[in-house]
């Protein structure tokens, strides 16, 4: 059981990167260049789906926040502080490869626009997040202000969404792709979404494993300290006696 | 710099990233199973 289960693990990692570098070799050789920016818009085949999955990230965060608020249940915790850690990643390489972009499309690494500065704002937010953690030392207490943390977080998505649509921005909002374009970006987005979500996953299982590591030995020294008291007990008992 | 030397560029530190924090994950693992086999 354990082999097929490990079998299914490597099977996984090895189609995702297949996948992407098989996604990889299309942009730079099978995908046609875009007449208005040339090459530089390349680099949406990889931010798009990027950015799509920092969002679907933090929505793990705030599902499996409310979740713990909810059940209490130290699993969510686990959950949501690893879709945090796997978020920020994301969000880094979304501000990245737009940052590169607007150095080759418009000049300047960084504009303060709506779109731009909600980007940032939602990257700070989640590495605040991971940053406030270690902070706190009571493991429910940290639990329960990272989930409330989370829920509040999460309400910048939304208005990173939204932004290029109510507010005039440099950022561009509509999307007119060819047909072999739109095939990119769905070659991109299958192993982008594969690697997010098994990170996701792949390091909530190794928090699993070291919380319950932790637990099962704190558990045992509880135990060790009640049966000494126990025994120096029996013996004080049995001296008097 | 060409329009696709600045695409060449952030595809490779993409790349860096997202497979380089895999790698960390999976070096996690494989650090928990030491420990633990040095542990029993």
């Amino acid at each position: 059981m354990k082999l097929m289960k490990n079998t299914l693990i490597t099977a996984y990692w090895l189609t995702t990167v297949a996948l992407f570098i098989f996604a990889l070799v299309l942009v730079f050789t099978w995908t046609p260049t875009e007449s208005t920016m040339g090459d530089v818009q390349k680099i949406f085949y990889l931010h798009f789906p990027v950015a799509i999955n920092t969002f679907l990230a933090c929505l793990v965060n705030f599902i499996a926040s409310l979740a713990y608020l909810w059940t209490r249940r130290r699993k969510y915790d686990d959950l949501a502080v690893a879709s945090a850690t796997v978020g920020v990643l994301l969000c880094t390489i979304v501000l990245m490869t737009g940052m590169i972009w607007g150095k080759s499309a418009w000049g300047e690494w960084w504009t303060w626009s709506p779109r731009l500065t909600f980007s940032l704002l939602l990257w700070l937010l989640y590495a605040s997040y991971l940053m406030v953690r270690p902070s706190i030392e009571s493991t429910t207490r940290r639990a329960l202000v990272a989930a409330v943390y989370g829920v509040v977080a999460f309400l910048d998505v939304p208005l990173v969404w939204l932004s290029v649509r109510l507010m005039p921005d440099i950022h561009p909002n509509t999307i007119a792709l060819e047909p072999k374009m739109w095939l990119t970006v769905a070659a991109f987005a299958l192993p982008v979404t594969m690697l997010s979500f098994g990170l996701i996953f792949s390091r909530y299982a190794l928090y699993r494993r070291e919380n319950d590591r932790v637990e099962a030995r704190q558990q045992e020294e509880e135990f060790n300290e009640t049966a000494d008291a126990a025994a120096t007990l029996y013996h004080q008992g049995g001296l008097t006696s | 710099m060409t329009g696709l030397q600045f695409a060449i560029v952030a595809y490779t530190l993409s790349t860096i990233a997202l497979f380089g924090y895999a790698t960390r994950v999976w070096l996690g693992f494989r650090s928990f199973a030491r420990r633990q086999g040095g542990d029993a």
